[in-house]
């Protein structure tokens, strides 16, 4: 834009920034490699993991994830690591979900 | 050629003849796997269904979208790319599964701790590279 955008009085909209997106996800199938054919029944091919964004608490996840927030202490043990006061979350924390 | 030599020829070929027919007479082993139903929401229920299917979120929202796979195959790649209404590729994720017949859901997400910029996006699911179906939404 510079020049051109003044000298023609067009001013052009940024472009939106999406370099702090995360992403993941996770599968009822076994893994293709890991187990493979010989893995039976339903599994969870990767980590689960679930991106904590503004607003969030525990029991509002484990509402989420599991359909019952009374199951946030799951979620808080199995994140011991990074949670120190289950109260305290952080948007951009990258929280691991157990299985119900 | 000897006699010997002529005969051990014949027989290879007429072996190979028969391991061939063998072979194609065969019926072809059913491996397929192939995208059922593809489901865009904010949440998540405990079997990786979409508890609360939208079309519109809001900025603190996680996208989810669900996808449902029949068949079995050793080895089969779902990916997930995610575009913005200017055309900007948002994300692109993908898993390897090895579905084993029964039916199996795979689920993606995506979040954006500083919230998305309101407009239209499009989660496209691509199974094994080839298109399997998009899901439009928007941010309001």
């Amino acid at each position: 834009m510079g020049i051109f955008g003044d000298l023609f009085g067009k001013k052009e909209k940024p472009r939106a920034d999406f370099s702090n997106v995360r992403s993941g996800g996770s599968s009822t199938a076994p893994t293709a490699g890991v187990g493979g054919p010989e893995t039976v029944g339903p599994s969870v091919t990767t980590g689960r993991t679930y991106v904590v964004v503004s607003g969030d608490s525990l029991s509002k996840i484990a509402k989420r994830e599991y359909g019952d927030a009374q199951k946030w202490p799951k979620i808080y043990e199995a994140n011991r690591n990074i949670i120190k006061n289950p109260d305290l979350i952080y948007p951009g924390q990258e929280l691991r979900i157990p299985e119900a | 050629m000897t006699m010997h030599q002529y005969t051990r020829v014949v027989v290879s070929l007429l072996s190979a003849v028969a391991l061939f027919s063998c072979s194609a007479s065969k019926p072809a082993v059913q491996t397929g796997v192939r995208v059922t139903d593809i489901d865009v929401g904010r949440g998540l229920t405990a079997d990786k269904a979409i508890a609360e299917k939208t079309d519109s979120f809001r900025p603190a929202d996680t996208f989810y979208v669900s996808i449902k796979t029949d068949g079995s195959g050793p080895s089969a790649t779902l990916t997930a790319r995610w575009t913005y209404q200017d055309g900007q590729v948002v994300d692109e994720s993908r898993q390897d599964i090895a579905p084993s017949g029964s039916a199996a859901v795979t689920e993606f997400h995506l979040s954006k701790p500083d919230g998305w910029p309101a407009g239209g996006y499009k989660v496209e699911v691509l199974l094994n590279g080839t298109s399997a179906g998009t899901k439009d939404f928007k941010v309001t």
